[in-house]
């Protein structure tokens, strides 16, 4: 087989309980996105635009919808005869059948797969996050320093920087310490998740991790702290372009909005790099005659007859004439009805607002400290004129 | 196994002289056409929807565009390691360069057909906008134990392209007890019409070929059945929906806007019959904060700042703000600039409208700017 230089590794098997009920039947990286995406979208373009064509996925919470979704990489360019997607679940090995404990746990168990393409270097990738990022840059530039591992930073605002991992580094950006999430940060240097080792020099430490009795098998807890303590070259990668964790309710809400913000750095149609999805045929979306959509995206097979502000359509909404819909999130296939308002509001895949019902509240119209975003489930019904207030989440809760 | 017994043959380049202005760059069959698709989608999209898994495409010129287009056959699930997509182009024509008839055509395509092994096969022109159930259509053919059914439709003009056209008539059950072939005029006038899809054994078409090509006919609705209909079981199977031939630049502009209706879209783009075309990964389309979009098609990739209203936007249009863009058809990557104003116009794919510009066509008859014109 040839020689694959880079090859990628995407972890995707998170199951981004913080999502509640957007993550009940699917994994994190399926969650849908900016109208027509997924998140997973973001890392599988990265890749295919830095020139890394062989790409490990490693799910193992809720994959069918991921599995099906990615199928086999065509939307991504990744059906191929070398390399290409490859979907990697748990698997039953002779010593017994384990799942995947950590995120070094989960590509210690794919060493065999890694190995196949026996490349210079592995990437580590999360499936859960917003960014555009050559790559391949970041690869010449760990070449470039003859490093053993090189982890992509970005500069937070210093009070965020708690709840990040963060990096210290020296003044040439060589790593000389990893904090997680600690109380009093050094530096804002946060680590974005995004990883790529020499496999030589990974293997071995995976195999060494593997066996400590004591680690819980994690990249930022274990491994990286170990290397750093064994005095190999660990270098940081400074990113300055958009980049969001969407792990939770509010940060998926913003990080849809944010493609409607003209101050935010985060620009999809920009043809040299192109976000690919593999998006279900519809026809192109229709605007009827009393329709109004002011500042907002809307994409194929939807139906706008109402008011839109400010708002995320995604594939195959309907908005009747009369509803209102503001700073919201509409997701694949949900309608609303006559009459319904849906404001500040994330509302999930195939759900239907009936009329007159009101889903979230705007802001300034709330004490200050008691807003938050209003989530309606997949497939839940709101009925008429029903009332969910700002920051409730709605939704089948039981069963499949 | 396979999962039916039927090919089919789609003929890309029907009656490109009627749209000249569009065709001179493309076939028929590669025209663009409400707003992300191109017209040889119905077909195609009818055929694989009917589970027929092999396709010839017969082309004639200027077909770059149409292999663009369909390229390996992917979006419509045609490409495949047994049958899948076949481009049929010129073949066999001695030193006449082009064929200049169908029969010609279908001859040059004799080898696809002989070497298929299905026992029927529908043929099916590209200037038709109509999404057909070929599923329902082949059943009708098998119940009949028709020869040759062809599909007609009330309310669809026959194309108006100074060629005669089938006049018939058919009994209750649908079997044709009268045919014979009039001006296009007449049969415009006709309250019934018959369309270019037909269904027939592969071996019946073999003998209709080699009978036409000999006889040097040039119309296929004569040989199949206006010569035919009192010696053969031949049929007509009824298509109640939305059907529209494309046969001028009027009636290319008029059925664009009629999508513009929701029982129109909601029957050409059936939930259970998609409409499969090739897809751009464009982001969505986005609308500024000063605009006004009303009765509007628009795909992806758009960016709506100016005053929209009655139009079919396709790929990656940019509408600046100002503009006042009414009853016109804009097509993929054109730019319309700053307080321009258009009306009842057919805008290529990369024009680029100056700001200020004015440009306003008759009601009656768009105004049509070419491909890459800069005004």
């Amino acid at each position: 087989m040839k020689r694959t230089e880079c090859l990628a590794m995407l972890l995707a098997g998170g199951q981004g309980s913080r999502l509640g009920l957007l993550t009940k039947n699917v994994a994190k990286p399926a969650v849908p996105y900016g109208g027509k995406y997924r998140i997973i979208d973001f890392p599988l373009s990265n890749c295919v635009n830095s020139g890394i064509y062989t790409v490990g996925v490693l799910t193992q919470y809720q994959p069918l919808e991921l599995n099906e979704y990615i199928g086999n990489g065509n939307a991504w360019d990744l059906d191929r005869a070398n390399g290409g997607v490859h979907i990697l679940s748990p698997y039953q090995q002779i010593e017994g059948t384990e799942w995947y404990k950590n995120t070094a746990n989960a590509i210690y168990q794919n060493i065999n797969f890694i190995d196949r393409y026996n490349p210079e270097y592995v990437a580590v990738l999360s499936g859960d996050h917003i960014y555009k990022m050559d790559y391949d840059k970041m690869l010449q530039y760990h070449k470039d320093n003859d490093a053993v591992c090189t982890i992509a930073v970005m500069k937070v605002p210093w009070e965020e920087a708690p709840r990040f991992g963060i990096l210290n580094t020296k003044d040439d950006n060589e790593i000389y310490e990893f904090q997680e999430k600690p109380a009093e940060p050094k530096s804002n240097n946060a680590s974005m998740g995004v990883y790529i080792f020499s496999w030589e020099e990974l293997r071995k430490y995976l195999i060494d991790d593997e066996a400590d009795p004591n680690s819980k098998h994690d990249f930022g807890g274990d491994i990286i702290p170990k290397m750093l303590g064994d005095g190999k070259k660990l270098m940081a990668y400074d990113f300055d372009g958009y980049w969001k964790d969407v792990g939770t309710i509010d940060s998926l809400w913003e990080a849809n909005l944010d493609l409607i913000n003209p101050n935010v750095d985060l620009d999809l149609s920009d043809t040299s790099w192109k976000i690919y999805s593999n998006s279900p045929i519809a026809p192109p979306h229709f605007m009827d005659k009393n329709a109004e959509v002011q500042n907002s995206i809307v994409t194929e097979g939807a139906y706008i007859g109402g008011e839109v502000e400010s708002s995320v359509i995604f594939s195959n909404v309907e908005i009747e004439d009369g509803a209102l819909v503001v700073d919201s999130v509409i997701m694949p296939g949900a309608k609303i009805k006559k009459g319904a308002k849906v404001l500040y509001s994330i509302v999930a895949q195939d759900a239907v607002i009936e009329e007159d019902a009101q889903i979230g509240e705007c802001p300034e119209n709330l004490e200050p400290g008691t807003w938050g975003v209003s989530v309606v489930g997949p497939k839940t019904v709101i009925e008429k004129g029903q009332k969910v207030p700002a920051g409730e989440t709605i939704g089948i809760k039981e069963g499949k | 196994m396979r999962g039916n017994d039927v090919f089919g043959i789609v003929f890309s380049n029907t009656n490109d002289e009627s749209l000249s202005e569009m065709t001179n760059l493309r076939t028929m069959g590669s025209i663009p056409f409400g707003g992300r698709y191109r017209l040889i989608d119905f077909p195609l999209s009818s055929m694989v929807n009917a589970s027929i898994s092999k396709v010839g495409i017969i082309t004639k010129s200027n077909y770059q565009s149409l292999m663009d287009h369909v390229g390996t056959g992917k979006p419509w699930d045609l490409s495949r390691k047994n049958d899948g997509l076949f481009l049929l182009p010129p073949f066999n024509l001695g030193n006449q360069g082009v064929y200049s008839s169908r029969f010609e055509a279908l001859n040059g395509a004799m080898n696809f057909i002989n070497q298929c092994d299905e026992k029927y096969v529908i043929l099916a022109d590209s200037d038709l906008v109509a999404n057909v159930d070929y599923h329902k259509l082949l059943e009708f053919h098998k119940e009949k134990n028709a020869d040759i059914t062809f599909v007609s439709a009330d309310n669809c003009l026959p194309p108006h392209n100074g060629m005669l056209q089938l006049s018939f008539e058919a009994d209750d059950d649908g079997r044709v007890t009268d045919a014979e072939m009039i001006s296009d005029e007449q049969a415009r006038k006709l309250d019934k019409s018959a369309i270019s899809i037909y269904v027939m054994e592969r071996y019946m078409l073999i003998r209709l070929i080699n009978e036409g090509y000999a006889k040097e006919e040039t119309l296929f609705k004569k040989v199949a059945i206006a010569d035919k209909f009192n010696k053969l079981r031949i049929y007509t199977y009824k298509h109640r929906g939305f059907c529209k031939h494309i046969d001028s630049l009027e009636s290319y502009f008029d059925t664009n806007m009629q999508l513009l209706s929701y029982t129109n879209r909601k029957d050409l783009f059936n939930e259970a019959r998609p409409v499969y075309t090739k897809s751009k990964d464009s982001m969505p389309t986005r609308y500024g904060l000063e605009n006004t979009a009303k009765n509007l098609l628009a795909a992806d990739g758009c960016d709506i700042e100016g005053e929209v209203e009655n139009c079919i936007i396709f790929r990656n249009v940019t509408v600046s703000k100002g503009a006042k863009v009414k009853n016109c058809i804009i097509m993929h990557n054109t730019f319309i600039g700053e307080n321009a104003e258009l009306e009842n116009a057919i805008l290529d794919k990369d024009v680029v409208i100056k700001p200020n510009q004015r440009l306003i066509g008759a009601d009656s008859y768009p105004i049509y700017i070419g491909k890459k014109t800069i005004i």
